[in-house]
């Protein structure tokens, strides 16, 4: 068997398995699985910036919490979205916003670029805490979606 | 007063001379005066909680416009 099919192989299977946690983990473990997941994405984003390009960007953390919110603000009233439409869009938002800011950001070279990134997630961050739409310091949640479902529209 | 009080006037003193440019004291001097000031002024006529904000929007929109902080003579 070819090295490549061996890989595509064990890719699913992780990815089958992946899939198939919500049904039979315990909430707890749950949790720190779908932690797993969401800090993976995160680092493979900054992946790609930092380690391919060579940007120092401190800003990732921005997108990331837009796509986040995109996503809490269209399952809450008064929209009550699933969950799976909302990721699309939550990427969608977050890309739009990040092609925005990087056109002009992008121009800055080294320690300025880290600097401008890092005030920009900053802006955001303080703008998250002080806005209406977001819930402010206490921050929103959105409703519970039963484990099995999470993943499929109810 | 605690262990981690000085942070945040670190972090500051560290926007304000990149504000300024790295290296230039001049540039530092104007961007605390400058900084301070709209502090100060966000303080009064809007709010404590938008104080912050202003201050990263200031900084962020100031390395778009001259990357070398306010005069433009910040090191490369």
């Amino acid at each position: 068997m070819p090295p490549r099919l061996v890989k595509l192989g064990l890719l699913i299977l992780v990815l089958l398995v992946f899939a198939s946690l919500p049904s039979w983990l315990p909430v707890y473990w749950l949790r720190i699985a779908t932690g797993v997941a969401l800090w993976a994405g995160l680092a493979l984003s900054w992946n790609v910036i930092g380690g391919y390009m060579g940007y120092i960007s401190f800003g990732q953390v921005a997108f990331f919490g837009i796509g986040a919110y995109a996503t809490g603000l269209l399952m809450n009233p008064p929209y009550n979205w699933p969950f799976a439409p909302t990721i699309p869009v939550g990427m969608v938002v977050a890309g739009i916003v990040a092609a925005i800011v990087g056109w002009p950001t992008l121009r800055l070279r080294g320690a300025y670029f880290a600097i401008a990134t890092w005030a920009f997630a900053e802006a955001i961050f303080q703008l998250a805490t002080v806005a209406r739409f977001t819930g402010g310091t206490p921050a929103s949640s959105t409703r519970p979606t039963s484990t099995t479902s999470c993943w499929l529209p109810p | 007063v605690n262990a981690e009080v000085g942070v945040q006037y670190t972090l500051l003193a560290f926007f304000v001379v990149v504000l300024g440019g790295l290296g230039s004291i001049l540039g530092a001097l104007i961007a605390g005066l400058f900084l301070g000031v709209m502090q100060a002024l966000v303080t009064v006529y809007f709010s404590a909680d938008y104080t912050l904000l202003v201050v990263f929007a200031i900084l962020y929109l100031v390395l778009l416009v001259s990357p070398r902080g306010i005069l433009g003579r910040g090191a490369a």
